[in-house]
């Protein structure tokens, strides 16, 4: 070993560094350490073995260099030669042993990891016992929130019930604060007889078991009672065995009040809807609102007026001397609870009798309203508070019962608890108030009606029309004889129907509707009905019907009918009639119009303002529209027929024409005619019309038709021949003494259909024929016929002219323009050889079937053969042609020719127009 | 190669170790082992270059001892590091309150060095709350401060993304 070896600890090792931090020497047994010993030896760089040291580089150089003193890393977990994990620190100093000769840098290594491990299993119990506590008061402070914030009230007690927690809602709920609550037993608000308690401490939550919504009484601290319906479920304790009880409570009390209210509006309106007179609804009334909103006593008071002897001695009648008229309260009606005696109190007040102001209902009169004493015990102001307070009652309440302001009646209430206020339930009664006070005043109403309709009753049984009287639900409170007869009731089944049933269910909600704006003061003009007779028959009627007021107040209707089935009937037969009438017309298309002198009013028939396309109008157009209708070159004559009509009342016809408001024409056959009155004036007009534009319109196609067939025989027969044709049917021929006819054929021809289609072919020959008629009808030459690639046409027929020569020989030179054009346009030779003769000749049409024009005789003959003989490209005439032209066109003469069946003939060769100069 | 030294910062039990384990060897453990100490991982990553070659980069990365209230971080460990991944449990309110002190630990001692925040755990809360948490821990002032990333150790979501991120930066 080196004598350089270091001494150091068992469980350290060293090293010693050169300047560029290669080992130089190591001590034994530093391979333990490291996973592969070749990383520590000698000349290595200690980054091989150690990397953690990588980026530290500087540093390690910078204790060797000695300008820093030292440098460690601690608690390096690495893997060492056999595999086990080992901690180690690292420690660097500078080697001052190699001063002399280079510096150098030692490390010294210590095995650290039992300390580690102890450390590592101390830091994670650390960590986790702090990340567990996190957990908990997250999860902690999550239930408060979710307790806290639940609306409802929750209370947690303990099995026995001591609370242990409540929530801000049952706080608020019980008036308590959470110090008056905490440790204190659940009874203390819910007392300790109620079921939900009893419930439980038999067991019923043991096992996971529920209790949901039950309704306890509770009360809160000032005393109120409220009703909670309580879930309540156990929760396990962290002792075993040892639960608690968790109660979630949900107030229903508003709830509860809200439907006991309800209930004693509904009973109160089934009361009085049944009830005949007030005294059968008070009792009814005063036992309905007792009963449901849990009050021990109800009274009645009225007001009546009396006499002082009838006053009762608790009134100090000296206030009241000399008063005429003096009123008071007496109790006229009372009620109570079977469960209670109160003799005393009840004794009391049917004897006492209360002027304005005093007692209670004194009070509730006087001021006209509703009032709540919540303990008449101590209310000494109140005539039977002692008496009150010797019986047990505590609170009591009353409402007027008032129309229009005034009070006809006092109801109270007395109950052996201690009520606070409830204004719900002032309000409520005092709507019941006014509804009794409605009712009475509607009682009174109905007996004055009654009353006073005895008196017009005999007027009334006689008439012939149907009378009733009806109250505003439909009851009937009176009807006349004639209704009973034609309705089928007698006298006394009369009074149990109600006459809505009576009405047929088709007008039903509209008699219903008329009848209440009746009953609430708006006029409503005649009103038509049908009504079911007791047989099941339908009737109509037809009336008018009016309010019954009595002191100011609607109580009935009243309504007189006239039976106006048979009318019905008759209208409708004259409208079947009137309808058959104008469906007549409408087949017809003949429509109807009547103008009143005397109004000037028009009237019109259905189909006439189908005719006039204005069936979306009722009314008939007044006479200007009806001129304004007119189409404008009719109007003049329309409006002379009008006038004409009007004043001698003669019938008049005319065709015209009206213009609808789409713009269309229709053609109008009009007729009119007055009816006069005795005094033979006319009165009225009375026109009809029949459009017939239908028919115009197929005499102008049939005449469409005509022209048609005549233009195409004009094109087969010249204009004149096809007259005479139409005139005469047999054969047609004429002669005419001088005429010019040419001939020309299209040289080459035959050539070209070698190779083009016979479509083509016919399509070119039909372009340049097509050509020649426009000049043949360009000279007023009559085109004769074609015969395969040959044209024929004569000049002077059939209407003669003298000039006929003249027009086939400028027919001729264009014709031979024309065709060079057409040379040109497509590219083809052709040449035309053209022979004119000219002499007399026979024209006609021969046969019946197919119509041709032709001509005969021998000036035709040798027209064809100056043709034939002809040169292609030039004009050959005859003699007599020549002689003709030979003043207005250059000739040459050709010689005698040759010519078929003709001999030696001379002919000569027209080549163009003699200047006019010349 | 090139050999570059990486940090894991964060408080305890945030997942440094288990986010080196899955991005090391590609596996998980929801068992809790808290480290003590130090301990260096190696791993060969490939990184783009500038003309899309792309370098070899040994990542040496340290995995150092969370903080805890009675041990802070030593700044030791730091030195000679290019780059930091400060982690947070994102189900801890208070491990991403410590986000902002351990960058300022970092970058003092390493004034050129680049860290990424992990906000690790993210499958352990809903997205909602996640989103959140996103907005209000940006870090958007601080250049040195690469990104945000929810990442996930048990289920691998971010984890190479960071980095990879990370290793770029440094060739960069």
């Amino acid at each position: 070993m080196n004598s350089n070896q270091l001494l150091v600890p068992g469980h350290m090792e060293y090293m010693v560094l050169d300047k560029n931090l290669v080992i130089e020497t190591t001590s034994t047994n530093i391979v333990r350490f490291v996973e592969d010993p070749e990383q520590v030896s000698r000349g290595s760089n200690i980054v091989v073995g150690f990397p953690e040291l990588i980026g530290v580089e500087d540093i390690l150089i910078a204790v060797l260099e000695g300008e820093q003193e030292d440098f460690d890393l601690k608690g390096i977990a690495r893997t060492d030669v056999r595999g086990n994990n080992i901690y180690i620190d690292l420690y660097f100093i500078q080697d001052k042993n190699g001063e002399k000769s280079e510096k150098k840098l030692i490390l010294f290594l210590s095995d650290v990891t039992e300390r580690m491990m102890l450390e590592q299993r101390l830091v994670q119990a650390t960590n986790e016992t702090n990340i567990l506590l996190k957990a908990l008061g997250q999860k902690q402070k999550y239930i408060n929130n979710l307790i806290a914030s639940i609306p409802d009230p929750l209370l947690v007690t303990t099995e026995k019930g001591k609370i242990k927690r409540v929530n801000k809602a049952a706080k608020e709920l019980f008036g308590y604060k959470e110090e008056e609550l905490i440790d204190r037993p659940i009874s203390l608000i819910m007392g300790e007889d109620n079921l939900l308690l009893q419930v439980i401490q038999y067991g019923a939550l043991s096992n996971g078991g529920l209790l949901n919504n039950l309704e306890v009484n509770c009360q809160t601290k000032r005393g109120e009672e409220i009703s909670v319906a309580f879930s309540c479920s156990a929760i396990q304790t962290e002792m075993e065995d040892l639960q608690d009880l968790i109660y979630v409570g949900r107030d229903i009390t508003r709830s509860q009040r809200a439907q006991q209210r309800l209930v004693v509006q509904y009973t109160t309106t089934r009361i009085l809807s049944e009830s005949a007179t007030l005294s059968q609804a008070i009792p009814k009334l005063l036992q309905a609102i007792g009963e449901s909103m849990e009050w021990d006593i109800g009274e009645f008071w009225k007001p009546s007026k009396g006499k002082k002897e009838e006053i009762a001695d608790n009134i100090n009648l000296q206030e009241y001397q000399g008063k005429e008229n003096f009123q008071y309260l007496r109790c006229v009606e009372s009620w109570n609870r079977p469960s209670v005696n109160l003799p005393e109190f009840s004794s009391m007040a049917k004897l006492i009798t209360l002027p304005r102001g005093v007692g209670l209902q004194g009070i509730i009169w006087a001021s006209c309203s509703s009032k709540w004493i919540t303990d008449v015990a101590k209310d000494a102001s109140l005539l039977r508070s002692k008496i009150a307070a010797k019986e047990g009652l505590h609170s009591a309440f009353g409402f007027p019962i008032k129309s229009d302001g005034e009070v006809l009646g006092v109801i109270s209430f007395y109950s052996w608890e201690q009520k606070e206020i409830d204004e719900d339930l002032l309000q409520t009664t005092a709507v019941i108030g006014s509804q009794l006070g409605e009712f009475i005043k509607r009682k009174h109403a109905e007996a004055a009606l009654q009353e006073s309709e005895e008196r017009y009753r005999d007027l009334f049984e006689n008439a012939s029309d149907l009378i009733q009287s009806v109250a505003a639900d439909g009851r009937i409170l009176y009807v006349n004889t004639a209704w009973r007869e034609r309705l089928g009731y007698r006298e006394e089944e009369v009074a149990k129907i109600n006459f809505f049933e009576l009405v047929n269910p088709d007008c039903k909600e509209e008699v219903i509707a008329s009848l209440k704006r009746v009953m609430s003061g708006k006029q409503v003009g005649q009103l038509k009905a049908d009504l079911i007779t007791k047989k099941g028959e339908k009737i109509s009627v037809e009336g008018y019907v009016n309010c019954k007021f009595v002191e100011g107040r609607p109580v009935a209707t009243r309504g007189m009918f006239r039976d106006i089935t048979e009318r019905l009937q008759a209208e409708a037969a004259l409208r079947e009639s009137e309808a058959n009438l104008a469906e007549a017309q409408k087949i017809a298309h003949v429509g109807s119009w009547a103008f009143d002198v005397a109004t000037a009013s028009m009237s019109w028939s259905d189909e006439l303002f189908r005719i006039y396309d204005l069936e979306e109008r009722r009314l008939a157009p007044d006479y200007a529209e009806q001129l304004e209708k007119v189409h404008r070159q009719d109007r003049k004559k329309w409006e002379e027929m009008f006038n004409k009509a009007l004043a001698d009342g003669e019938p008049y016809e005319l065709d015209f024409r009206i213009m609808r408001s789409d713009g269309s024409i229709r053609h109008i056959n009009g007729r009119v005619e007055g009816i006069r009155n005795e005094l033979g004036e006319v009165q009225r007009l009375l026109g009809t019309a029949i459009d017939i534009t239908e028919r115009k319109q197929m005499n102008a196609a049939l005449r469409y038709q005509k022209l048609q067939t005549e233009r195409l025989l004009h094109n087969i027969l010249p204009a004149r021949i096809a007259e005479r044709l139409k005139k005469a049917q047999s054969a047609i021929a004429e002669s005419f003494d001088n005429v010019t006819v040419m001939f020309a054929d299209i040289v080459g021809f035959t050539e070209i259909s070698a190779r083009r289609s016979p479509t083509e072919l016919v399509e070119m020959l039909n372009l340049i024929f097509s050509k020649f008629d426009q000049l043949s009808e360009l000279h007023g030459l009559e085109k004769i016929k074609t015969i395969g690639d040959a044209y024929m046409v004569v000049g002077g027929l059939p209407v003669p002219h003298s000039e006929h020569a003249e027009a086939i020989a400028e027919m001729a030179l264009d014709m031979q323009e024309g065709l060079s054009e057409f040379n040109t346009e497509t590219g083809e030779a052709l040449q035309i050889r053209i022979g004119i003769n000219s002499g007399p000749v026979v024209a006609g049409v021969i046969g019946t079937k197919k119509f041709i024009y032709d001509l005969w005789g021998d000036t035709v003959n040798t027209a064809s053969r100056m043709e034939s003989h002809g040169i292609p490209g030039s004009i050959q005439v005859t003699a007599s042609t020549y002689d003709l032209l030979r003043d207005k066109y250059h000739f040459t003469a050709r010689g005698p020719i040759y010519i078929k069946g003709k001999g030696q003939m001379t002919t000569y060769l027209l080549t163009g127009k003699l200047s006019s100069t010349q | 190669m090139i050999s570059k030294k990486i940090c894991m910062i964060g408080d305890f039990s945030v997942g440094k170790t288990s986010l080196i384990r899955r991005f090391v060897d590609r596996q998980f453990s929801d068992k809790y082992l808290s480290t003590v100490g130090v301990k260096i991982s190696r791993k060969a990553v490939e990184v783009p270059g500038e003309a899309g070659e792309s370098k070899d980069l040994q990542l040496l990365i340290w995995d150092i001892e969370g903080q805890t209230k009675f041990k802070a971080i030593a700044p030791s460990y730091l030195l000679g590091a290019k780059g930091a991944i400060i982690v947070a449990d994102v189900s801890r309110p208070e491990t991403i309150e410590s986000l902002p002190d351990h960058i300022k630990l970092f970058l003092s001692v390493n004034q050129k060095g680049f860290t990424i925040v992990a906000l690790n755990k993210f499958d352990l809360i809903d997205s909602e709350k996640m989103e959140k948490i996103l907005q209000a821990n940006q870090f958007k002032e601080k250049e040195q401060v690469l990104g945000v990333f929810p990442t996930s150790a048990k289920t691998g979501a971010n984890v190479d993304q960071i980095f990879a991120d990370l290793a770029a930066k440094m060739i960069g």
